[in-house]
């Protein structure tokens, strides 16, 4: 898709491939909350949490050519690398499938970040119907696929193929309603 | 995807990565060549993305510093990596100075240049209500509510200081909240882009004023003209029929490739004089630049240029 690129994304690449610690510095400072987060939401242990905090940037620092801000904006490349090492970790760890729905949809004790923004996408996610949003948080968080989904929630395949289409239609929506 | 050619309910699965390995090479190999699927999993991806949002949190001071040792370990930082980057500032530099800038001028205007014209505006008094108001969808966005102030030039002011401040509480967040930006395209982009503009903007206008007093004119500094040119080329480069490899000399300069395909011509002037045409304030043909290769090439890519102001 032809979407423009992010102009600070596009300044910090070149920094970064200069090698300029200042981009790192600004990049980590921007970032690591996204990252943090994802990975401790996935893994739900802080220690994990950090070491895929920490590969996420080393691996950004050492090779940022690969990142390409005409694709897709770093904050949502940086989340997807996340969220890749974390279900590699969650799948790792996992002995069955015991899956903590509740886990998924609780916001752990420490502080989340609070703007506007933020609220707003925790209040979408909060808003859908209690099934889709299990589904959702199920295959997002714990990295399952849509048959595993079907089976923790004890529903038809076709069923979790669908909500997990029609959550993320029904969320895109609410989202443009609100301008973001 | 067995009943109907298309990907159907799959594309939910897909986009937030939940489709077995063979459902995946499936999906990936009819989007690539279906529009239409194509269109929804991209949509339905970036609103996956955003679920990640709300899981955001501070990791712990400490693993700062653990982070960035080890990446120092893994690939060193360069010497001087500053000087050849110097447009890494603060989003509201740039803006901020220029606000100061301005309103000195602007202190000293007499009130009968007030009423001189500057082109492309009637006079200086509706140039500096033109860009109030096209400051207003970014202090909109920053949540900036303001009493009626009957004075233009205050009433610009006050504005401008509720944006640097609304922006400087805001944080990341804010500064990613898309934005109208101002001109002739309707075109919206995260907040921390719109305010290279408002500094872009309110820095040709104090030129403007500059000239209307007989001052002589003002670059912009190094890292606000890297800035502008960072901003302006992706906007330039989605317009462009074919790409033309920009060669800006002097500061905030350096070697850029807009516009699609393999470059059709180089094209090379200052930096500082890319950016006035850019604004507005110089032409295709006024624009002094140096063209090499594909004149067609080069002179559409600067008649597009010179269409990227607020005016």
């Amino acid at each position: 898709m032809g979407t423009l690129p992010i102009t600070d994304d596009v300044r910090l690449r070149e920094g970064l491939i200069a090698g300029s610690e200042q981009a790192l510095a600004e990049v980590y400072d921007t970032f690591s909350p996204y990252v943090f987060g994802m990975a401790l939401q996935m893994t739900r242990d802080r220690g994990a949490a950090e070491d895929i905090t920490q590969e996420v940037f080393v691996d950004l620092w050492r090779r940022p050519e690969r990142f390409d801000p005409h694709r897709a904006p770093l904050r949502g490349w940086l989340c997807m690398i996340a969220r890749r090492r974390g279900i590699d970790w969650v799948r790792r760890h996992r002995t069955r499938v015991t899956v903590q729905i509740a886990a998924a949809e609780a916001t752990p004790e420490d502080v989340v970040l609070n703007s506007t923004t933020h609220r707003q996408v925790r209040r979408a996610v909060a808003d859908l119907p209690d099934t889709h949003r299990e589904a959702v948080l199920l295959a997002y968080y714990d990295g399952l696929t849509y048959r595993e989904v079907a089976q923790a929630l004890n529903i038809p395949e076709g069923t979790a193929k669908w909500r997990l289409r029609n959550a993320l239609h029904r969320l895109g929506e609410r989202l443009l309603a609100e301008g973001l | 995807m067995t009943e109907s050619p298309h990907v159907g309910d799959l594309a939910g699965p897909y986009a937030v990565g939940a489709c077995s390995p063979t459902e995946t090479v499936a999906v990936a190999a009819h989007v690539s060549t279906c529009a239409a699927c194509a269109a929804e999993i991209d949509s339905l991806s970036r609103t996956a993305d955003w679920i990640g949002v709300t899981a955001a949190r501070p990791p712990s001071p400490g693993l700062r510093s653990r982070v960035l040792a080890a990446a120092l370990a893994a690939r060193p930082a360069a010497a001087h990596p500053a000087a050849a980057h110097p447009a890494v500032a603060h989003p509201t530099a740039a803006y901020r100075s220029q606000v100061a800038e301005l309103d000195r001028l602007l202190a000293d205007l007499p009130p009968v240049l007030w009423q001189q014209p500057s082109r492309p505006h009637p006079t200086v008094r509706t140039m500096i209500g033109h860009l109030t108001s096209n400051d207003g969808s970014v202090a909109a966005a920053a949540g900036v509510e303001l009493a009626p102030v009957e004075d233009v030039r205050r009433r610009w002011r006050v504005q401008a200081d509720a944006i640097l401040v609304a922006v400087d509480r805001g944080g990341t967040g804010l500064l990613d909240r898309p934005v109208r930006l101002a001109g002739r395209r309707e075109m919206r982009r995260p907040l921390r882009e719109a305010l290279i503009q408002r500094g872009f903007e309110t820095w040709i206008h104090a030129e403007d004023v500059r000239a209307v007093m007989g001052l002589p004119p003002q670059r912009p500094d190094a890292a606000q003209a890297a800035g502008i040119v960072g901003f302006a080329l992706p906007l330039l480069s989605a317009a462009l029929p074919r790409a033309v490899s920009l060669v800006l000399t002097g500061d905030g300069g350096g070697t850029h490739l807009a516009g699609p395909g393999a470059p059709a011509a180089e094209v090379t002037l200052p930096a500082e004089r890319f950016c006035r045409l850019l604004a507005g304030r110089l032409t295709a043909d006024t624009a002094g630049a140096v063209v090499a290769g594909d004149p067609v090439a080069a002179h559409t890519f600067l008649t597009v240029a010179a269409t990227m102001g607020c005016d």
